[in-house]
């Protein structure tokens, strides 16, 4: 019933588009087995590399080829040869890496021996598609997901009303916070020459909201939902923004993607049991193929490659300001805010449509010091027309940054105990404000074009 | 199960509680002329105000003088693009109910509830591709809060099952209990920026030429919205109104093959009807889009007095 669930939801979206994921699931799901089948290690990494070959092969293909094609296309030009291979008019398969990543942990697993291939073809399509996390994550783990689908569930009252307030957080998250501030910043980084680097300091700021309350609302109704029907998927966000180093910033940012790529990317490297160098070296490939995952762009790589750069710093620095450490608070606040602004920094790149935009971005940004005056700093902060909704929208962030620590924590320990009608309460009143603050029109997921 | 119950009813009570309350909050704060209501999204700032509740009371109030000649029902093609100064100059009493983006579903409401014996003696329906396909989130926010008759209002929200439609009819209760006048504030409203309505349901655009992209969309033959078509058309056979399905002048807006597709539909469902004619000026006339269009769906003053004064002849 939830296998047809999960393919009905992705039919929704366009039909055509689940023979790749059917194709996916035959292919790994007969791979597995025939891996564990074989005694020699030999048989058994072809059958990894046919696996990799046809899941990155796809993913390539819908995602990357056109890149690697202008790329090469350039290149030619430069030597003046000729080169003309037509590129793909190919709509992007919604979230394409995130069951590409799951399949390919499962594959990997059984070749390593973690992990057991599933003899039940249902299980494990469900596995793949399970409508929850099938569009933007979590990527969940065979280990975790699979022996959930084993087991049968009853009715649970504290899991339903946990998973119904998460996911109303997530909706709060989504549709209060990263909806509305969605056309602001679009607006700027759109046109990012027309307006002044106060401006588009502020747009940046409420990027990084935006892309936060966007993904990590996403997830929240995700995980909820699946809960609400008896499962468990792994956290993804554990309020990010309060990070004291870029090392904490990713334990707490897309749990599942940094712990995928650390144990099927960055370990198989060698990771930090490797010459200092060499170690470097993989941090920074890892955050490199992280921002190419995010999509076929230049901005995403070095968006990647700059905290891959943040965290060879820290790493190399590894040590305050002895000052600080008299001031224990000052130390916290000092630390989160250099993180908070670094990732900032980064998600210039991230959020901007070119690479010249970025630095172009960059650049008036660094001009603000020059222009700055009361008047100036009001015009650039509120730039809109109808400033009285701009005010409202900025309360309502600023009740939100209060409020997520808080919430976050009270929503993933939820246990029903005995001030349930404070949590009632809330849920109420979170209702109502998605009803009344909520942006209802047609704005998709960030991560769903991932 | 029944904690679960229980608790969703509270839950649910306290939830209707708080609304209330907040929302008289943001009703009752003014920070400018409007209340903090309007701040909350763009829909209530930009459809708040509509020349709508103008134009519907005004035909409220002309039906004490008998029924009208004729009345006109669509979208924005319909009330800029049939000028009752026009239809009066040849003694034809006109009053157009045309409202913004008005979709197949809300005329057929108005129409149920507006269009009678006393009211009209006969009926313009201008079809228009965009009235049938349209998901009319513009134009129900905009009918909730203007449309006299509060049962036509609920049935519209009912039928368009938003959020936004649901904020829009509480802030029409609030308005209808307070006795809030509406007034065309063109402050508020993009949509009638350049233009100047005109008593009767029009709205006069300048005589300049916006150009924009053809519409691309594929029709899809035989689209599910028709049905409400059919409904108007029986609805208004049974109190013995004729009336006229007018295809209004455009420039190439759709496809050729839309066009033709979507009209063959619209006759389809005409030829059930004895008192319905189909009136095709989409492409009719010798209108030219520099001169003539206001943009790429609407007639501009110069283009209107042309169309009309055709459509008059025929009617005559």
């Amino acid at each position: 019933m939830l296998l047809l669930a999960s393919y009905y939801f992705y039919m929704c979206w366009k039909v055509e588009y689940i023979l790749l994921i059917l194709f996916s699931t035959i292919v790994d799901y007969s791979v597995a087995i025939k891996m564990s089948e074989s005694l020699h290690k030999k048989v058994r990494k072809r059958w990894l590399y046919l696996s990799l070959g046809v899941n990155l092969g796809i993913l390539f293909l819908f995602k990357y080829f056109n890149l690697f094609n202008d790329a090469v296309q350039a290149a030619f030009n430069k030597f003046n040869l000729f080169y003309d291979i037509p590129t793909f008019e190919l709509l992007l398969p919604v979230g394409i890496s995130f069951y590409t990543f799951q399949t390919l942990a499962y594959t990997i697993d059984v070749y390593n021996g973690k992990l057991k291939p599933e003899r039940n073809l249902f299980n494990f399509a469900l596995y793949v598609s399970f409508f929850p996390q099938l569009v933007a994550g979590p990527i969940e783990r065979a280990s975790r997901l699979l022996p959930q689908f084993q087991k049968t569930y009853q009715y649970n009252y504290i899991r339903v009303v946990g998973g119904l307030q998460q996911m109303l957080w997530g909706f709060f998250k989504k549709l209060v916070i990263a909806d509305r501030l969605a056309p602001l910043v679009n607006e700027i980084y759109n046109a990012p020459t027309e307006v002044s680097g106060i401006t588009l300091l502020t747009a940046t700021y409420l990027f990084a909201f935006q892309i936060y309350c966007d993904f990590s609302g996403y997830s929240d109704i995700a995980i909820g939902s699946a809960r609400v029907m008896g499962y468990d998927l792994m956290d993804n966000f554990k309020v990010p923004y309060l990070s004291k180093s870029i090392r904490e910033f990713w334990q707490r940012w897309h749990i599942s993607l940094s712990t995928w790529f650390r144990d099927y990317v960055y370990i198989p490297l060698g990771g930090n049991r490797v010459k200092v160098y060499r170690w470097y070296l993989n941090l920074l490939i890892v955050f490199m193929v992280s921002g190419l995952w995010h999509g076929a762009n230049w901005t995403f790589l070095i968006w990647g490659a700059l905290h891959g750069i943040y965290l060879i710093i820290e790493i190399l620095l590894n040590k305050l300001p002895p000052i600080l450490k008299r001031f224990p608070k000052i130390k916290h606040w000092f630390l989160i805010g250099i993180t908070f602004h670094l990732v900032l920094l980064a998600w210039i790149f991230f959020r901007a449509n070119t690479v010249n935009d970025a630095f172009y971005i960059l650049k008036q940004i660094a001009y603000i010091p020059t222009e700055l005056s009361i008047s100036n700093i009001i015009n650039g902060v509120l730039w809109k027309v109808n400033r009285l909704a701009v005010i409202l929208t900025y309360i309502i962030l600023f009740c939100f940054i209060f409020l997520d620590p808080f919430m976050d924590k009270k929503i993933k320990q939820f246990k029903g105990g005995e001030k349930f009608s404070h949590g009632l309460l809330l849920s109420a009143l979170l209702l109502v404000l998605i009803l009344l603050f909520g942006f209802f029109g047609e704005v998709e997921f960030i991560y769903f074009q991932f | 199960m029944s904690r679960l119950f229980k608790k969703g009813i509270i839950f649910l009570c306290l939830t209707v509680f708080i609304y209330v309350i907040l929302f008289s909050l943001l009703y009752f704060i003014k920070p400018t002329e409007n209340s903090l209501l309007y701040y909350t999204s763009e829909t209530l700032r930009s459809k708040g105000k509509r020349h709508s509740y103008k134009s519907f009371n005004e035909f409220n109030t002309g039906i004490k003088n008998g029924p009208y000649d004729i009345v006109v029902l669509g979208s924005s093609q319909a009330y800029r693009g049939y000028d009752p100064r026009i239809f009066a100059a040849h003694n034809i009493r006109m009053h157009n109910l045309g409202t913004s983006s008005q979709i197949i579903q809300n005329t057929e409401v108005i129409s149920k509830h507006m269009i009678n014996k006393e009211s009209a003696k006969a009926v313009i329906l201008d079809i228009f591709l965009g009235g049938i396909t349209g998901e009319g989130i513009e134009s129900t926010i905009n009918l909730v809060q203007n449309i006299p008759s509060r049962k036509a209002s609920t049935e519209m929200i009912w039928r368009m099952k938003d959020i936004r439609g649901l904020n829009m009819f509480m802030l029409r209760l609030f308005d209808d209990y307070f006795l809030v006048e509406k007034e065309i504030d063109k402050s508020v409203s993009y949509y009638h920026k350049n233009s100047t309505y005109i008593s009767g349901g029009f709205s006069q655009t300048p005589d300049s030429f916006m150009v924009e992209k053809d519409d691309e969309r594929i029709y899809k033959v035989g689209h599910p919205h028709l049905k409400y078509v059919d409904a108007i058309l029986a609805d208004l056979e049974k109190k013995e109104i004729p009336v006229y399905l007018v295809m209004a002048p455009q420039p190439r807006l759709f496809l050729p093959k839309n066009k033709t597709a979507f009209l063959k539909d619209i006759q389809q469902i005409a030829a059930k009807y004895k008192n319905t004619k189909v009136l095709d000026f989409a492409w009719a006339l010798p209108l030219e889009a520099k001169y003539h269009y206001f943009d790429r769906r609407h007639l501009n003053q110069a283009g209107v007095e042309i169309f009309n004064n055709e459509l008059i002849q025929y009617l005559k």
